[in-house]
């Protein structure tokens, strides 16, 4: 069995869908993006390395993901008081217990690595101490791989008139060969480079595209279900649900989320969660679903949700706002390109 | 000391900018308290050594290997920038020659992405329990995808190939059962 040649360095985050470690290669740094299907990398050369910093970030501010822990402790506390049942008193426990420890390993740091062409993020030493720990173990090797630039440094201040004859003027201080010429902003031409043709290659949108029409085609045929008198087999629309979400999977899985801007990531999202969403609502799985149900309460609930008509107008006008925000993001985008 | 990309210098509590140091050590923000820990390397000074007046005109990016010549491409796995003279075509992408030097010893070097065929035959395996009805079909597939693992390189990083052979195994477990399953129906019926 092939064994690895990095060593992994502290720390990791995770993120919904993907997680980011950062490897010790013989003579690179590899970052490691890992989505569930796929691995992407990028290297960092130890010659290339010109700077590290790590910026310590304040965790006593309140963030979105507070407040909405809050807000669902709030509601949890409210509808166990209410209910007085005690499966209630246990999810409680459960989402304080999962929100304590998100909120104990959440980032405490920022770390950027900036090379002689680029400067990037590094998502997986975001606490302090496994920054410190890396830092530890890379410090050396990068230093050690530019021991030559360091030499070259003689080199330039060598750069001076040969050796008067004896007989000559007498020698000028030492101080005045050395006068280097003004400075010249020469990183200013590396650090904004102008774009370069083909550097980046526009990434494909198909999976994307046909998720969004799928998705607007089952928002219409949904809307035009409820609103008017279009005949509609209830087995019809959950089949539409499921392609969509396939080919947002194929999105996914074929990479073509890479490069998205957070936009586009969140009109992608909102179209898959809205089509699973509606398609596990839907009047074909739902009258099912009350057929299964023992429970007297249980079933007049589902019925009273499956005949909802407002609920559905609803949910269709959903799906065509996710799909006709997908598809702007997405031309934006093109555009750009 | 100049040269460090204001990203680097930007507090990440408060976003102001802090001063660099001339040598690694922490600076404090001022406004905010924070504090950013800098590690500056020689490659650092080496991009700030004043170049020869044949240099680029500012706003033209350099050769990474040729400084006096105007950047014609970059390279599609390191990012270095390359005149006419350096560009390589590898293919379809463009590299420069260290890339194409170090790509001789091992592909491995020039990989930007890899599928995760093992994971894809557990992720099937994982699918076919809620979709049991289609499970007759996910199962083989699951099969399958782990044999193509097992053929394909996989992770950079995790060499180990016990999720390809744990998906070919569940997958193998799922087919087994349904031919059980056939089996037994056909049985069944004709007694």
């Amino acid at each position: 069995m092939p064994s690895t040649p990095y060593q992994r360095l502290p720390g990791r985050r995770w993120r919904v869908f993907t997680k980011d470690t950062l490897w010790l290669g013989e003579d690179h740094l590899l970052s490691v993006r890992s989505w569930y299907f796929t691995e992407s990398y990028r290297r960092f050369y130890f010659r290339d390395i010109q700077a590290i910093a790590v910026q310590a970030m304040g965790t006593r501010g309140l963030t979105a993901f507070d407040w909405t822990a809050i807000g669902l402790v709030a509601l949890l506390s409210g509808t166990l008081f209410y209910t007085r049942r005690p499966v209630w008193a246990v999810v409680l426990i459960l989402c304080g217990a999962t929100y304590a420890l998100l909120r104990a390993r959440r980032a405490n740091c920022v770390s950027w690595i900036q090379t002689a062409v680029s400067t990037e993020r590094l998502p997986s030493l975001g606490r302090l101490g496994n920054a410190r720990k890396a830092m530890a173990l890379i410090e050396s090797k990068i230093l050690d791989a530019q021991a030559d630039i360091v030499s070259e440094a003689p080199e330039e201040a060598s750069v001076l008139p040969p050796p008067l004859p004896a007989a000559g003027p007498p020698p000028l201080p030492v101080a005045e060969p050395l006068q280097m010429p003004p400075p010249v902003p020469a990183l200013t031409p590396v650090a904004t480079p102008p774009p370069l043709p083909g550097a980046a290659a526009p990434q494909k949108t198909i999976w994307h595209q046909l998720a969004f029409a799928l998705t607007l085609v089952a928002g219409g045929v949904k809307l035009a279900a409820t609103s008017t008198a279009f005949p509609l087999p209830g087995w019809a629309l959950p089949p539409i649900y499921l392609a969509a979400a396939l080919m947002g999977a194929a999105a996914f899985i074929f990479r073509q989320n890479a490069a998205r801007t957070g936009m586009q990531k969140w009109a992608s999202s909102a179209s898959l969660v809205s089509s699973g969403t509606v398609a596990m609502f839907s009047e074909h799985y739902m009258q099912l679903a009350i057929r299964q149900a023992t429970d007297k309460d249980a079933q007049r609930v589902l019925d009273r949700f499956a005949g909802n008509m407002v609920l559905e107008r609803v949910a269709g006008i959903v799906l065509i706002g996710c799909a006709i925000w997908g598809f702007a993001v997405f031309r934006g985008e093109g555009d750009k390109r | 000391m100049a040269g460090v990309n204001e990203a680097l210098r930007r507090c990440a509590e408060c976003g102001n900018t802090v001063e660099v140091p001339e040598a690694n050590a922490a600076v404090p923000c001022y406004d905010c308290g924070g504090e950013i820990r800098f590690l500056l390397f020689p490659a650092l000074t080496r991009a700030r050594r004043p170049a020869a007046a044949a240099m680029p005109a500012v706003g033209e990016a350099a050769c990474y290997f040729h400084e006096q010549s105007v950047a014609a491409a970059a390279c599609e796995r390191c990012g270095r920038f390359l005149c006419g003279l350096c560009r390589i075509e590898w293919g379809s992408p463009v590299l420069c020659p260290a890339c194409v030097g170090t790509a001789e010893k091992t592909t491995d070097l020039l990989t930007s992405t890899r599928t995760r065929y093992d994971n894809i035959s557990l992720g099937l395996f994982a699918l076919s329990i809620p979709m049991f009805v289609l499970s007759f079909l996910i199962s083989p597939a699951a099969v399958a995808i782990g044999i193509v693992a097992l053929r394909k390189p996989g992770s950079l990083v995790r060499r180990r190939k016990w999720r390809a052979w744990l998906g070919i195994a569940l997958g193998l477990l799922g087919s087994l059962g349904w031919v059980w399953l056939i089996a037994y129906a056909v049985l069944k019926g004709k007694s």
